[in-house]
């Protein structure tokens, strides 16, 4: 559910468990106030989607050269990639003031899941060939998935293509549902490539394309 | 009398030990577990574990069957290492293995996917390569590795 509302919420997602409890407490358009759309953001957790943006537009635009693939299906040498990049994100589960948003506790039942490259560069890792995972840690983390849609040979000859963007690879799924200890799943993680992808508890909670939240 | 009979039958019951995961033995699917788990082996003997923790050899490379996922005319094996990658906090390396009747398509591992259709690992110049290494290090290799060469014939 994205949520806009007249507070300028753009990049605000919403995941709601009750869909039930949300429809019935929809309201009409001309009772949409404020403080109604916080009623209902408030049913479940927010997502502030605007640094996993931040963190695919980084994967697009950096360019580093693969030292274990040498060409790409056009011959070309040495193959360029897009790396992965993962971020931690930060959780405000007291009141907060943000600029863009206010939560107070009374009120919010969720915490809110604020993804941000930009206030705190010290929590980005990868950036170098390579996967960053899933890091099933006692914070929410994101990463971004490259689209890589050519063939590469690596140096023996290998034809060597990437999973599908789109969704968790393999090792993201075993990484989420790893359950040792002093690694709490108590906070969703999220993909971005052309879509967002929350994954859950080694499930996927929600995923909708980016394109949905753009204006 | 009601007790003996109770253990007779527990102990009857008791399934034989065997050397292939219940899955793999229920789809009778022994030839191309073996196949897999030996294609993996060699992967990082020619890749010399490039990708893996510095300290990690053939000979302490223990590969777990993990996964069984069968479709209608392919399926996915996974195999894991349950060792830590350098400069990556997590655990358990998957190895995922795609066939496709009842051939290995690719094997995708940190996130990349190696393609076999083009270039097989068993082809004549990495077949040489791959003897020449298991001959040379013959003895300090995993147990299931050297077992399984010499069962295909890669030490005659």
């Amino acid at each position: 559910m994205g949520c806009s509302g007249r507070i300028h919420l753009e990049n605000a997602v919403v995941i709601i468990d009750n869909v039930e409890e949300f429809e019935s407490n929809l309201v009409s358009p001309i009772r949409r106030t404020d403080e109604r759309i916080q009623e209902l953001r408030d049913l479940g957790e927010t997502y502030e989607t605007g640094g996993l943006d931040d963190l695919y537009s980084l994967t697009e635009s950096t360019q580093i050269t693969s030292k274990s693939l040498t060409t790409d299906s056009q011959g070309r040498y040495p193959a360029k990639l897009h790396p992965e990049f993962a971020v931690d994100a930060t959780v405000e589960t007291t009141p907060l003031e943000r600029s863009i948003f206010t939560v107070t506790s009374s009120k919010a039942k969720g915490p809110v899941i604020s993804y941000s490259i930009t206030e705190n560069e010290g929590n980005l890792r990868g950036g170098s060939e390579g996967s960053v995972f899933l890091y099933t840690g006692s914070r929410p983390t994101a990463h971004s998935h490259p689209t890589h849609p050519k063939k590469y040979y690596n140096k023996r000859g290998f034809g060597t293509t990437f999973p599908n963007p789109d969704i968790a690879s393999g090792q993201d799924e075993r990484n989420a549902r790893s359950s040792r200890a002093g690694y709490g799943r108590q906070y969703r993680d999220a993909i971005v490539s052309k879509n967002y992808y929350i994954f859950y508890d080694g499930k996927t909670e929600a995923r909708f394309s980016r394109s949905f939240l753009k204006k | 009398m009601i007790l003996f009979f109770s253990i007779v039958i527990i102990t009857c019951r008791k399934p034989r030990e065997s050397q292939y995961p219940f899955l793999i033995s229920s789809y009778n699917l022994q030839e191309q577990f073996d196949e897999g788990k030996f294609l993996i082996y060699c992967w990082h003997l020619l890749e010399e574990n490039s990708i893996l923790s510095d300290s990690i050899t053939t000979s302490n490379l223990e590969i777990e069957f993990d996964t069984l996922i069968v479709d209608s005319s392919s399926y996915v094996m996974t195999f894991v290492w349950d060792g830590k990658v350098k400069n990556y906090p997590e655990e358990g390396v998957l190895h995922k293995l795609f066939y496709k009747e009842d051939k290995i398509e690719y094997l995708e591992l940190l996130g990349y996917q190696y393609h076999f259709s083009e270039r097989s690992i068993f082809d004549k110049d990495l077949t040489k390569e791959l003897i020449k290494i298991l001959k040379n290090n013959r003895g300090n290799l995993n147990p299931w590795l050297e077992m399984e060469a010499q069962k295909k014939g890669f030490y005659n």
